[in-house]
């Protein structure tokens, strides 16, 4: 009986602490997206920036990870409006296509 | 002589106990400690924390993508207190005491001056915000984040007071990343 007692303790305390540590992952921040305002950085001349600071270096990072993924969604949006309507191709089709880049380039990485 | 020290021991112990449980000392955030007290406190809490940050290793704090990884932290978890590029004031800070500083804006701007080397001001920051400080609004984050996570907001900290809003706003958005260094 004092067993089953101590690992019944033991086990909510675990579940406890567990839900603890996720309760802080970063995706459960994602709720509070926002997009990071890029266009200042792109209105910048690039002789002014010193490329050498972390701060600048992590701003070219960000602004090309959005930049990306503005243009992968501005891909899947044109072939839906245009190609979809003609059957050149679906919204599906668009995202397998990504998909098939994602795993060529991660093929591409291992070489 | 030595009934006389007891004695006195006594009183004092039983004058601290009647003080104690008389509920004169004023506890609402609205008024503030006496300088006496204030003094106490706060060199208590330098000292204390001074001696047990002194022997944290501190890694290097350059990299772009820890500076991602705390920006977005500190956006979510310390912005609502201790302020961003652009906010002098808030709600918090005004109604805090003691109030959180404005990590936004430059050391000898938000209150009081540490003297501390980068690496010491690193350390001090890692620990504060890992264990937090009792009775004074500051949480512990040390039991909910990694350690690398804390160094990306000491990374970060260590920037901020430079960063305009439009820097602020690109470094913190969280839509962007892909994990910024989380796996």
């Amino acid at each position: 009986m004092n067993t089953k007692k101590i690992l019944m303790t033991t086990a909510l305390a675990t579940l406890f602490v567990s839900t603890l540590s996720i309760a802080h992952d970063p995706s459960l921040h994602t709720s509070n997206k926002e997009k990071p305002n890029c266009q200042a950085m792109h209105e910048m001349d690039p002789s002014m920036m010193d490329m050498n600071d972390p701060v600048t270096q992590a701003i070219m990072k960000q602004c090309g990870k959005a930049d990306m993924k503005e243009q992968q969604e501005d891909e899947k949006t044109a072939c839906t409006a245009e190609h979809a309507k003609l059957g050149h191709c679906t919204l599906e089709e668009s995202t397998n296509k990504d998909e098939g880049q994602k795993s060529k380039d991660s093929e591409h990485d291992h070489d | 002589m030595i009934k006389a020290i007891l004695g006195a021991v006594a009183i004092a112990l039983a004058s601290a106990a009647a003080f104690i449980y008389s509920g004169l000392y004023p506890m609402g955030a609205d008024d503030q400690h006496n300088k006496i007290t204030y003094w106490v406190l706060e060199t208590m809490r330098e000292n204390s924390i001074a001696r047990s940050a002194k022997d944290i290793d501190v890694p290097e704090l350059s990299d772009p993508s820890l500076l991602l990884m705390g920006g977005a932290d500190y956006n979510d978890m310390c912005s609502g207190c201790h302020l961003k590029p652009g906010l002098s004031e808030n709600d918090m800070t005004i109604g805090l005491y003691p109030s959180p500083p404005n990590l936004a804006s430059r050391l000898d701007e938000h209150g009081h001056e540490h003297r501390l080397t980068n690496e010491d001001a690193a350390r001090r920051n890692f620990w504060i915000i890992k264990h937090g400080i009792k009775a004074s609004g500051m949480p512990a984050w040390g039991p909910t984040h990694s350690d690398d996570r804390i160094w990306g907001m000491v990374a970060f900290l260590e920037r901020l007071p430079e960063l305009t809003s439009g820097q602020y706003q690109i470094l913190t958005a969280r839509s962007a990343e892909s994990g910024n260094g989380h796996h």
